[in-house]
């Protein structure tokens, strides 16, 4: 039974990956005049775009096309950028490495808080603190991220210079090796502006679960017992409700790279959603469709991973 | 005995405006008895603060008739003053008329990027719920795969490489988020379509399009108008973004997002006004579908 | 921690005076209210009682009666919105409802038990047995984890664990509902309170479990001398186990006495009405006694006697105060008592 799930859920996932590279290619292509066009300019001379369709092989016929696409795909060739004057690939180290760091660090962050709130919302819930935070988990939920980030922009880097406004930090450090603090420094602004929004989702959740917990029997089982107030949240509610974490952060993949997106172009930090947006408005399409890619194949294992990792957890609960 | 209705009566009827009257019989049945029942306060606050919105964008032009192209080169970069109640820009446009315009654009394509994704959701959820099993199954599959994809990031390629304007923006946004609202269409009509009373309406001959329209349209009503209002926040909020990043609504036409994006690129003077108004009317849009999508939320679980 | 200062040294002086006939729990008017201003209401009133050591109480009543709040007051676990408004309750020489909360918590965990009606769901789901057991004894009988294990251990097999050294380490679902309610027992005896609240301890339980269930608490209340209030809406469980019985209704008591007393003749006509609901062995021709409509809810309650709407007897004057108490230690409140010694 379970295993006809997994394979149900990896026959997904495939057929998404396959609908995405299909999408993308086919939409690259069907641009007016093709990718040669975009990457040329309207006003590029015939011959131009002829030897530009040679050099890239656009003049084989769409088939043929798509299906070196694939090839290329499964060698890791990625394209050349012709405005960035790189191969996409390498291109796409550095800057994927920088967007992970942000993106853990927010997460992390995230995580941390939303327990603790999703742990006090519960134990207050349906009192004036629970309601309180309830309300304000919905006003930080609703502020557009890109917003938040301007804000603080203002507000700390403005304002007071107590953080720059952008960028990413680096250099020497003055005993050597890698300047550790300098890239802290330049990652605080933009890791609380994607966990802010992160945090008021998961903990909205996680109040919900606790809420539920605390209502449970077993928890007057244990006043009766005489348990103190703080070893029930932590030994007995906290181990319950956090058991569907791992899946809700699976969910939540796609999101944070949202909200990475957003953040690194308002804070002009060089990561992969900044990359993509540069090259969205340059229409460099070769880098584009490659992060497209990447970043759709990331979020397409992020969600197989969650539906897993969700089955084999109700499985054995189930078992058990 | 000549006023009992004969079958044919009965389908002229029902055949008779079939859009209109799904909409108007859906309004004066289902709706009024359900909203009338048990108000919540934040069902009021969403739906108001997004009504003001609305109408600021849409009748504040006809009280302040002020041209948001207008160019006042003595009046760069004011602070707000009764002359110019949001301000000015660096081009010295008026603030407040920008907003409204941008209201407009804002709001206008969300809206309608929201009906776009409706439409289609219904169409395929219902679809998928009302065909045999085997059709049903590879619909679903299909949908999983879909709804696997993730949706901004294709929204900023696909703002790559369309012309943009109104008409492409609102349909990237529908065509980027029926698949959500067309699981939830499925699902419903699925558990709904097991009741007694379609069961019953088939028993006298119900076409299945009639049991489509009246009983399951009128049971999930509810929790399609929840997960709309969720859809409309996601929408702003995406179009927002979108135009934040230059991928929207362009310039020189003001769109909320873009007005944003241009206070940020003037951050280091420190101009409030062209920061904090767009984001806030932002905000405000994004909150009030939220509170209210919430309010509806807990008026259906307090029955 | 700051709590282990107010122990006191467990054990050894408690029980020597637990075999002796010492008032164990002495409850004196006893009003709880929820609500505040001109919305409060009272759910219990001035209820008053005593348990000795090795003596059962029954608590009777219907759902409403305010039986479950009565156990919650003396635990002070009521809910939110609720506090005791007078009254006192005395456990040995302490008054709880002047404790502080971390004292009421210690009290809780080692002179008062408390078991519930359903097993299942009053164990975490998620601890093994052991841990839960031994929680109480190492946080305030001041135990290392082993000490608290071996006592775990003696717990299991003291009620009735079969194979209880493996079965330890066993989560509750791992149990059947009689064995998941001897784990409870355990759990409530960790510490050998000086009194144990059974709330409906059987109702969730088959026949045969119920009477293993009951006979093990009150071979369990021999040995260690504690006092019992058993509370249940069944009264044959009442007749069989407990030597003084108190008839909750609407938040008042109508009737309380000596058990056998009570049986032989009760006088107040809603106690009469609950015996003649129970069905009977012989005499199966009679129609089974019930008593039509529901009890006034707490914010309803009126002012003469509350029974008086579904009572058979029911005169005008039922209705104007509430009835006197009559009777000394078998006493009831009513102006129309069935006649005594049938």
């Amino acid at each position: 039974m379970m295993r006809r799930m997994i394979v149900h859920r990896l026959a997904t996932s495939v057929l998404s990956l396959f609908l995405l590279v299909t999408m993308v290619f086919f939409l690259i292509h069907a641009t007016p005049g093709g990718p040669a066009y975009s990457i040329l300019g309207m006003h590029a001379t015939p011959e131009a775009v002829a030897a530009l369709n040679r050099q890239m092989g656009l003049d084989h016929p769409i088939w043929q096309q798509y299906g070196i696409w694939w090839t290329h795909l499964f060698e890791g060739n990625l394209g050349y950028s012709f405005t960035q004057h790189a191969p996409v690939a390498s291109l796409m180290g550095s800057y994927l490495k920088n967007s992970i760091l942000l993106y853990v660090l927010a997460t992390v962050v995230a995580i941390l808080f939303s327990v603790l709130i999703g742990m006090f919302q519960g134990y207050w819930a349906e009192r004036i603190p629970g309601v309180l935070i309830g309300a304000g988990q919905i006003v930080v939920y609703s502020i557009p991220v890109f917003f938040i980030g301007v804000m603080l922009i203002l507000f700390f880097a403005i304002d007071v210079s107590w953080f720059p406004p952008g960028g990413i930090g680096g250099g020497e450090s003055w005993h050597g090796g890698v300047n550790v603090g300098s890239y802290l420094h330049h990652m605080i602004l933009p890791a609380i502006t994607i966990a802010l929004p992160l945090t008021a989702g998961l903990s909205r959740y996680f109040g919900h679960q606790a809420r539920s917990e605390y209502r449970l029997d077993y928890v007057r089982t244990a006043r009766a017992r005489g348990v103190p107030p703080l070893r029930i949240a932590v030994n007995h509610v906290l181990r319950n409700a956090i058991r569907p974490l791992i899946t809700v952060i699976g969910m939540m993949i796609p999101g944070i790279f949202v909200g990475g997106i957003l953040t690194e172009s308002v804070f002009n930090y060089p990561g992969l959603g900044w990359l993509l947006w540069r090259s969205a408005l340059e229409q460099d399409y070769p880098t584009l469709t490659a992060i497209v890619l990447l970043i759709g194949v990331l979020t397409i294992l992020g969600n197989l991973a969650a539906d897993l990792t969700n089955s084999i957890l109700d499985v054995r609960v189930r078992y058990e | 005995m000549s006023n009992i209705p004969t079958d044919m009566d009965v389908n002229k009827r029902l055949l008779a405006r079939p859009i209109a009257g799904m909409f108007t019989r859906l309004w004066t049945d289902s709706l009024r008895h359900w909203v009338g029942q048990y108000s919540h306060p934040m069902t009021w606050i969403g739906l108001g603060i997004f009504v003001l919105l609305i109408l600021f964008s849409w009748v504040g032009q006809l009280l302040y008739p002020a041209d948001p192209l207008a160019i006042h080169a003595n009046h760069i970069l004011l602070a707000p003053s009764w002359q110019f109640p949001f301000g000015t820009d660096n081009l010295g446009r008026n603030m407040l008329a920008r907003m409204m315009e941008g209201g407009r654009a804002t709001l206008e394509v969300g809206l309608l990027g929201s009906f776009i994704a409706i439409f289609l959701g219904i169409l395929y959820g219902m679809t998928a719920a009302l065909s045999p099993r085997w059709l049903d199954k590879v619909l679903m599959r299909l949908l999983d795969a879909l709804l696997a994809l993730p949706g901004v990031v294709l929204m900023i390629f696909f703002a790559a490489i369309v012309p943009l304007n109104t008409l492409s923006l609102v349909l990237v946004l529908g065509f980027l988020s029926w698949p959500g609202l067309a699981r939830i269409v499925r699902n419903e009509a699925l558990a709904y379509k097991e009741r007694d009373y379609v069961l019953a309406a088939r028993q006298f001959g119900a076409s299945t399009f009639y049991i489509a329209r009246t009983h399951l349209m009128r049971s999930m009503l509810p929790i399609l108008i929840v997960n709309t209002t969720f859809m409309v926040a996601d929408l702003i909020l995406a179009l927002s973004g979108l135009s934040f990043l230059g991928l929207g609504i362009q310039p020189p036409h003001a769109s909320w997002g873009g007005l944003l994006n241009d206070g940020l690129q003037l951050v280091i003077i420190g101009p409030w006004w062209l920061i904090v108004f767009p984001g806030v009317a932002i905000f405000l849009a994004i909150v009030a579908m939220n509170v209210l999508g919430q309010g509806l939320l807990a008026q259906m679980e307090g029955r | 921690m700051a709590d282990k200062t107010q122990h006191r040294s467990h054990m050894p002086l408690r029980e020597t005076d637990m075999r002796s006939e010492t008032t164990v729990l002495q409850v004196k008017d006893l009003t709880v209210t929820f609500g505040r201003g001109r919305k409060a209401f009272n759910v219990i009133e001035s209820l008053s009682f005593e348990v000795r050591a090795g003596e059962t109480l029954g608590l009777v009543g219907e759902s409403g009666s305010g039986k479950s709040m009565t156990a919650a007051a003396l635990m002070g676990l009521l809910p939110w919105g609720g506090k005791i408004s007078s009254g006192s309750v005395q456990l040995g020489n302490t008054e709880i409802t002047r404790l502080s909360n971390a004292a009421l918590r210690a009290a809780r965990g080692r002179e008062i038990g408390m078991i519930f009606q359903n097993p299942l769901s009053s164990l975490n789901p998620s601890l093994t047995v052991a841990q839960q057991i031994a929680e109480p004894y190492r946080l305030y009988c001041g135990a290392t984890d082993q000490a608290a294990r071996a006592h775990a251990l003696q717990l299991l097999q003291e009620v009735g664990v079969p194979d209880a050294e493996r079965r330890l380490d066993d989560y509750p679902h791992q149990f059947s509902g009689g064995m998941r309610q001897r784990v409870m027992i355990a759990m409530a005896l960790t510490c050998k309170p000086r009194l144990l609240i059974a709330d409906e301890p059987t109702t969730a339980l088959d026949v045969i479990n119920q009477a293993q269930i009951l006979r093990l608490i009150q071979r369990l209340q021999k040995e260690h001398g504690m006092a019992v209030i058993f509370i249940t809406h069944d009264l044959s469980l009442v007749a069989e186990y407990a030597q003084k019985v108190m008839v909750l209704y609407a938040g008042k008591t109508v009737e309380q006495g000596p058990a056998e007393a009570f049986f032989r003749a009760p006088r107040h006509p809603y106690s009469q009405a609950l015996l003649h609901a129970i069905p009977r062995l012989f005499n199966t021709g009679e129609r089974l006694g019930d008593i039509d409509g529901l009890p006034p809810r707490p914010q309803e309650f009126p002012v003469g006697c509350r029974f008086a709407e579904r009572c058979p007897a029911v005169t005008p004057e039922c209705l104007q105060a509430y009835p006197t108490r009559q009777g000394e230690v078998h006493h009831f409140y009513c102006i129309h008592p069935v006649r005594g010694a049938a």
